[in-house]
């Protein structure tokens, strides 16, 4: 034990003494966090906002209900109305950056919405045409346009949330329809009173969706969600633990390189004429990547918590989470080593593995956006896809340690698959 | 008295079944106090053969007892009464030269004042002490030879195996590492298994030497004992341009001329009884068939002309 801890240290200095490695092993990951994070949106691991134009061109009372009810579905989630037609001087959003009035006058606020999401000023548009009420009470279809560059991705929540509004109003049309039809047929009312009593059935309609009879109860809740939509947003939440995965996964695959450079300089060689078993060296070296790794996987972890992003409290699921994947990457890197002959391979392989596995497993983007095959490659490809899942079951779902246990239990899989190879391939000689 | 080194029928094949075997059979005691040095061109088997008995490769047979321990079954116990000085600087060359010393000391079993006094001991001996915190990428090549040589004095071994110290170093410290081999034997009583293929290294420090090639060891003996095995024969050498397969049969002819070689720089290499008086004919074979002599010289029998005789090739061929 104690030739393994001097092996251990010493394998440490000497990693330690390149000026380099602090770069590769913090500076580096932290500066990708905050690109990464601030790129995907979240800028202080609060609230993403999410401009969505809408171009009310009815001006009815229908139209504006509806404009209220998207609204309303809207203070749930990041999502910022920007009302192009609005004269009423409502204050618009900030996040909507919409241009001074005098350089509107060109444009009607349906060729404004379009050219927004062409130039990509907001994620998409909902158009709610001329004759949307006059259709509606004569018991016509009238159809809401929605509009969003195909080229940039729209998150799923536009949509939905725009389906949702447009469902309840037509809910609540087809209910008003469905009292004035009733109550014309036995006479209850007269007919020119049809129209405001639609009003009133529509409009208690709308009252009863506030509570709706029937709702979609989640087991798991989002975290944080008393501010609303929080850490689901991406950004840090996403690029946190996914960096952390990603260096981590780098640092000990430069394991091989590790044990290259011993051979070369011919330490390797000296270590085995001591009198100390042979295993020790190894398993020293192994040692100080997975103490260096680890202390890399937890470091990211925390500014990622300093960034905002909310681990849900697991402290001890994180602590379990970093010791298995790093075990994990620790048993790749010794596998890894049995392949390459050179420095040069080793690198080369290593940074292409990184590259390549990061993606795959999640590292750089949620799974959960790319196609169903892609993401099923991932998990079978790279260990990362198991460790990020961890990740977003403890960020969004506020899992724990119990309930990470699967994803654990498959990252040891692969570390023993891999521990075995490497054992079994590693030649001293 | 036993052997402190003796090693029986030890063999290595590289790549089994079908690979080259790089040793056969060597036999072979030292002594305990002996400098024995390993003689033998590049790739003639010593490196193996010092590599095996340093646990550093497996023997495919055969075995060695080392200070009454056996390589193959007690190799820890073996490992521990011999220091290893490769031929390769086997440091970390970011660390300082104590940093490498007290960790490979520390893996001799070192510990606290001992180890300190132990690394300081080490560091006046290959004069390094003022200079020991620098880290060992910033020295010279002689200087990184002294630093290796001393990582393998540091636990006071009974047995040192130097594989070729010396391969690679200015004039100077090849000086100073010849006179720390022999002041260890001197001074600290330690036997040293010495690698070399530098016939006059090997002469000038050894009370036995053994000559080996292509695996095989062909002569041992002290430096004297085996110069006499090739009686009265005188080297010569000459420095021609180019060495046609023709002249070399030529000079072969010439009376009392025992071997004749050539290595690929242009000197030839003759083994001649009287070599004096072989030199005219060989000057006149050259002159005839066109070649100009660059340089003559006549060296009284040595290892070298050892080698040539048993082998019939040069040692640096």
């Amino acid at each position: 034990m104690r030739n393994l801890i001097v092996v251990t240290l010493n394998e440490l200095r000497v990693n330690f003494t390149d000026a380099n490695t602090l770069f590769f092993l913090v500076l580096m990951p932290i500066i990708l966090t905050l690109v990464i994070g601030f790129g995907l949106g979240n800028m202080t691991g609060g609230a993403t906002v999410i401009p969505l134009d809408v171009v009310d061109l009815d001006g009815s009372e229908l139209s504006a209900r509806l404009v209220e009810t998207l609204r309303t579905l809207a203070a749930d989630t990041p999502l910022r109305l920007c009302v192009l037609t609005d004269t009423t001087g409502a204050e618009q959003p900030e996040a909507c950056g919409l241009p001074a009035t005098t350089e509107l006058a060109d444009l009607t606020p349906d060729e404004l919405a379009s050219q927004r999401v062409r130039d990509n000023d907001t994620y998409a548009a909902v158009i709610i045409p001329e004759g949307f009420q006059a259709k509606l009470m004569a018991g016509e279809d009238a159809a809401v346009a929605y509009r969003a560059n195909a080229s940039f991705s729209a998150p799923a929540i536009i949509r939905q949330t725009v389906d949702a509004a447009v469902s309840r109003a037509s809910g609540s049309v087809v209910a008003a329809r469905l009292s004035v039809n009733a109550a014309r047929a036995e006479d209850a009312i007269p007919a020119a009173d049809a129209e405001a009593f639609f009003g009133e059935v529509y409009q208690a309609a709308e009252i009863q969706w506030e509570a709706p009879p029937a709702v979609l109860k989640a087991e798991a809740t989002l975290q944080g969600e008393e501010d609303g939509f929080t850490a689901a947003g991406g950004g840090f939440s996403q690029s946190a633990p996914g960096m952390a995965c990603m260096f981590v996964m780098m640092n000990v695959l430069g394991i091989s390189e590790s044990l290259i450079r011993a051979r070369q300089e011919w330490t390797l060689q000296r270590l085995m004429t001591l009198p100390v078993p042979r295993a020790v060296f190894t398993a020293g070296k192994l040692l100080a990547y997975f103490i260096t790794g680890f202390a890399q996987f937890v470091l990211l972890v925390v500014f990622g918590g300093v960034l905002g992003v909310n681990y849900g409290g697991n402290f001890p699921a994180i602590i379990v989470l970093a010791a298995v994947y790093t075990f994990t990457v620790t048993a790749m890197g010794l596998a890894f080593a049995t392949f390459v002959r050179t420095m040069g391979q080793a690198n080369a392989l290593g940074v292409l593995l990184g590259t390549i596995l990061s993606p795959l497993g999640g590292a750089w983007w949620p799974l959960n956006i790319v196609p169903q095959a892609m993401n099923v490659v991932g998990h079978i490809l790279s260990p990362i896809a198991w460790a990020m899942d961890a990740f977003h079951d403890m960020i969004y779902y506020a899992k724990g340690l119990v309930d990470i246990l699967p994803y654990l239990g498959i990252l040891l899989v692969y570390a023993g698959v891999f521990f075995v190879v490497g054992v079994w391939r590693f030649r001293y000689e | 008295m036993a052997p402190i080194i003796h090693i029986q029928d030890l063999r290595k094949q590289y790549d089994p079944p079908n690979g080259v075997w790089a040793v056969k059979d060597v036999d072979l005691d030292i002594e305990e106090g002996e400098i024995f040095s390993f003689l033998g061109p590049n790739g003639a088997g010593k490196t193996t053969t010092i590599s095996m008995i340093s646990g550093l490769l497996t023997p495919s047979g055969g075995d060695a007892i080392i200070d009454g321990h056996s390589i193959i079954k007690e190799p820890m116990a073996a490992k521990e009464v011999i220091g290893v000085v490769p031929q390769e600087i086997a440091l970390y060359p970011t660390l300082t030269a104590r940093q490498n010393l007290r960790f490979f000391g520390q893996l001799y079993g070192l510990t606290g004042a001992e180890l300190d006094e132990r690394v300081d001991e080490v560091l006046d001996f290959i004069d390094l002490r003022d200079r020991a915190n620098e880290k060992v990428e910033k020295y010279s090549g002689g200087m990184k030879r002294r630093v290796n040589i001393g990582v393998g004095l540091l636990h006071r071994p009974k047995i040192v195996y130097m594989d070729e110290p010396t391969v690679g170093v200015d004039p100077q410290s090849r000086r100073r590492i010849l006179d720390t081999v022999k002041a260890l034997n001197r001074e600290h009583s330690m036997t040293v298994l010495y690698t070399t293929h530098y016939m006059e290294e090997a002469q000038e420090l050894s009370h036995r030497v053994g000559i080996i090639d292509h695996g095989e060891m062909i002569a041992i003996g002290a430096v004297g004992d085996l110069i006499s095995q090739i009686g009265e024969n005188d080297t010569l050498r000459l420095r021609v341009g180019e060495t046609p397969d023709k002249l070399l049969l030529r000079l072969q002819e010439i009376e009392g001329v025992t071997k004749v070689s050539a290595d690929q720089e242009g000197e030839i290499t003759i083994l001649a009884k009287r070599g004096r008086r072989a030199l005219p004919e060989a000057i006149t074979v050259a002159d005839e068939m066109g070649l100009r002599i660059e340089s003559v010289k006549i060296e009284e029998p040595d290892l070298e002309a050892v080698f040539l005789h048993l082998t019939g090739r040069a040692l640096r061929e």
